[in-house]
């Protein structure tokens, strides 16, 4: 394990937008490389429960910051938060981890690989708490006021109605940090929470590069990889794309294919990252 | 007196030869029972007595000793009614000497009727085997007589069996013999003719994908899970199965026939012998999946043998009572030990697996929300996992078919043409020299069948970093996609069947 480090509140590395905040922690135990503390970093939060849309976007929005050089701030947790991580280590780029624990429990998370991931391309993982502390039903809300505060602006990417995520959306509100949220279906329960944020006045986030742009930061060219699909492969493709998550018996009966060559048609293209299948449904890849 | 008369037991699946020893002595009058007799066989005394009685003999007076041989196992069955009755009758004169030739089992009322008993099957093959003459049984199991063949009679009473044991064996008229027990039978089976119409898979509409799996599963014998929201049509694929899976051979009918016999189901005809279909119902225990008991009965699994096991709500089961399936799965036989006894049942079946995508149900559905936290539904899937799924090697996803697909036209595949898949698919795999199912293949027989072109490895070893699959879950990529290439009746494993195969692997 890492060395780890304990900032004090008055200390010159205890960074100065996190000072300013209402209720600002009294120190923060730090792993990896704190100068991260520093730069000018975006929260990508959300819930635990995620849907294959909420999945892609986390990561869609991990990669593209890291591709920009800009560090992800977020909370290990399973389901969003996780992905957003992982999006941003897929491209080498480097995150910042607020644990709602202390330092000592990390082994015993889910996500001990990603925390450990994170840590050996040069992130950062910070809690305010004793390494010895155990999680618990308040020290997870808490926390979500320091991944708010160590971002330059917050982006809530799939929240039901109780979700925390909310909770760190109204944290940064409070802060005075930019709100965004990925707009959903209407009608769907795991999007309600981010409609309702931008009703309420957070900034719908629909282009991903805004981001980059609105903290200042030059993005990154996109590659863009030319997909070369053959005659069936497009129909196939057609068939996902223009429906939101479709079974392998609509595009069957989209395509007019038989059983089996839709199946290994799927497969080829999964390989590829055309496509991709969640819950026994085939979606458009997040390429 | 002294007399000697041969009869059998069933111990589990396999009939074992009784030899029931009656001497007649001075002494207070009673019977005395040795040779290892169960409370069932004990308490014949009383029915014998009164049998014979109220048939219109005498009851011969004396000590009557009964002995049970061999004495080294304990005899469980009514069945031995008969043969003490004639024995008793015998040695105490009240007819004559019977011969050797004849084996008897039965089981007898009060008022010398002859009554119908349990695993009769497996006794009458033993008595057949043992060279007998004649085999007397009752009434009551003509249709299990009719299948064991041999030279079997049918009695209704006791006095009609001592009006047979008066003939030789040899003398009796073969065409009255027979006729009496296709009397019999037609009068049994006359009730049981309105039988439902097989049920056929052109009847599910716009299930294609799942028809497919179901027929790879059927060729090469591979477990198969289907995981969908409920009323997706999971069982109705599942009832189906046995339907697609190659005619019975004549052994596989008798192996079958004997399973029913002894779970006390004989009162069906031999064309009534159809692979059986076995759903248990997701409470069982483990002594009712895998069979046990004092005296070890069959369990689904055994009952299933040579047909269908569908385990529908597979994570609403006791893990451990489905833990308990992976030694039968692998042997294809359960053995019970009870008493220094082994006891060996047969199960070779093909597993169907059904469950919903997480506890609501609707986890993914398109109509209805899932009100499952991510906590609920991952510690539900966790059943999903673990050695017993080691067994299973395809799994798919299932929806609710649209209003419109239920309602068009139905061109889909019917069971007549997915069974001349399976067929098609057996015939050539045997002709490649694999007498096995797929599913079965040993390591170094996948090693030669299943061997890849340097394409189709180049194909592989990208699926396998990009799904991040494990050996294990290779090689059954692997089994699944040469029977894959089966049905396509191709030699060699090309890509499009391993894209198939692994489209049928475990994903989140």
């Amino acid at each position: 394990m890492r060395e780890m480090v304990v900032i004090d509140n008055g200390s010159v590395e205890f960074p100065e937008k996190l000072r300013n905040i209402p209720e600002p922690p009294k120190q923060l135990y730090c792993m990896g490389d704190i100068s991260l503390l520093h730069r000018k970093s975006v929260g990508v939060v959300g819930a635990r429960k995620f849907t294959v849309y909420g999945k892609n976007v986390a990561i869609m929005i991990g990669r593209r910051l890291a591709e920009s050089g800009i560090p992800v701030v977020s909370g290990f947790a399973i389901g969003i938060d996780g992905f957003s991580h992982e999006g941003a280590l897929e491209a080498d780029g480097m995150t910042i981890g607020v644990l709602g624990f202390g330092m000592d429990m990390m082994k015993y998370q889910r996500n001990y690989d990603l925390m450990r991931k994170c840590l050996d391309s040069g992130g950062l993982i910070v809690s305010e708490y004793p390494p010895e502390m155990h999680a618990s039903k308040i020290t997870f809300p808490k926390r979500n006021r320091i991944i708010s505060g160590l971002s330059e602006m917050l982006v809530v990417v799939e929240a039901g109605l109780n979700s925390g995520s909310l909770i760190t959306a109204k944290c940064a509100a409070d802060q005075g940090r930019t709100v965004y949220a990925v707009p959903g279906n209407i009608n769907s329960s795991t999007s309600i929470g981010t409609n309702l944020l931008i009703r309420d006045g957070a900034v719908p986030m629909v282009v991903i590069d805004d981001l980059i742009r609105d903290i200042g930061a030059e993005a990154a060219n996109t590659k863009n990889d030319e997909m070369k699909l053959d005659a069936d492969e497009a129909r196939v493709f057609e068939s996902v794309s223009t429906r939101s998550g479709a079974t392998s018996e609509e595009i069957i009966s989209d395509t007019g294919l038989s059983a089996s060559l839709v199946s290994s048609l799927i497969t080829v293209m999964e390989i590829k990252g055309i496509v991709e299948s969640y819950a026994g449904r085939i979606y458009p890849g997040r390429r | 007196m002294y007399s000697r008369i041969k009869s059998a037991v069933c111990m589990g699946i396999e009939g074992r030869g009784v030899c029931v020893e009656t001497d007649i002595g001075r002494g207070l009058p009673g019977i005395g029972m040795v040779g290892l007799p169960s409370t069932m066989v004990m308490e014949s005394r009383e029915r014998i007595k009164s049998a014979i009685i109220n048939s219109g003999f005498d009851f011969p007076k004396g000590k009557i000793t009964v002995n049970l041989t061999p004495a080294s196992f304990r005899k469980n069955s009514s069945c031995l009614d008969l043969p003490i009755a004639i024995g008793i009758l015998s040695s105490g004169g009240s007819i004559g000497e019977v011969s050797e030739g004849w084996g008897l089992i039965g089981e007898l009322s009060l008022d010398g009727r002859v009554l119908g008993v349990e695993a009769a099957l497996p006794m009458m093959l033993y008595l057949k085997d043992s060279d007998l003459c004649g085999i007397i049984v009752p009434e009551g199991n003509a249709a299990e007589a009719a299948l064991a063949g041999g030279n079997i009679h049918i009695v209704k009473d006791l006095k009609e069996c001592v009006d047979l044991l008066c003939h030789d064996p040899q003398e009796v008229n073969d065409k009255c013999r027979l006729e009496r027990i296709y009397t019999v039978l037609e009068k049994d089976c006359a009730g049981n003719n309105n039988e439902m119409s097989a049920s056929d898979y052109g009847d599910i509409v716009g299930q294609e994908k799942a028809k497919r799996a179901v027929t790879i599963a059927v060729a090469g014998r591979h477990g198969l899970l289907m995981v969908g929201s409920p009323g997706c049509g999971k069982t109705m694929i599942a009832g189906r199965v046995a339907g697609i899976m190659p005619a019975m051979t004549e052994q596989e009918r008798l192996e079958t026939a004997i399973v029913r016999s002894v779970a006390g189901r004989s009162n069906e005809s031999i064309n009534s012998i159809k692979r059986p279909f076995r759903d248990p119902h997701h409470s069982i225990g483990r002594a009712g999946l895998i069979g046990g008991g004092s005296y070890p009965v069959p369990g689904e699994i055994t009952l299933a043998h040579n047909g269908v096991l569908f385990l529908d709500e597979i994570c609403e089961f006791n893990t451990e009572v489905i833990e308990s399936l992976r030694q039968p799965l692998e042997e294809k036989k359960i053995t019970h030990f009870r008493r220094g006894e082994a006891y060996t049942f047969p199960c070779n079946f093909q597993v169907l697996m059904a469950a919903n995508p997480c506890p609501c149900g609707y986890f993914g559905d398109r109509d209805k929300e899932c009100t499952c936290t991510q906590a609920d539904i991952d510690r539900y899937r966790r059943k999903l996992s673990g050695p017993i799924m080691d067994r299973i090697d395809m799994k798919i996803s299932m929806e609710k078919v649209e209003y419109d697909d239920l309602t068009g036209e139905r061109n889909g595949l019917t069971s007549e043409e997915m069974r001349r898949q399976v067929i098609g698919a057996i015939e050539f795999a045997k002709q490649q020299g694999r007498e096995t199912y797929n599913s079965e293949l040993s390591e170094k027989e996948m090693s030669s069948f299943c061997a890849l072109g340097k394409e189709e490895n180049t194909f592989m070893s990208k699926a396998y970093h990009s799904f991040k699959m494990s050996p294990r879950s290779y090689s059954r990529a692997l089994k699944v996609a040469r029977t894959i290439a089966d049905l396509d009746e191709s030699e060699t494993i090309k890509i499009k069947h391993l894209a198939e195969a692994l489209n049928y692997r475990f994903q989140e």
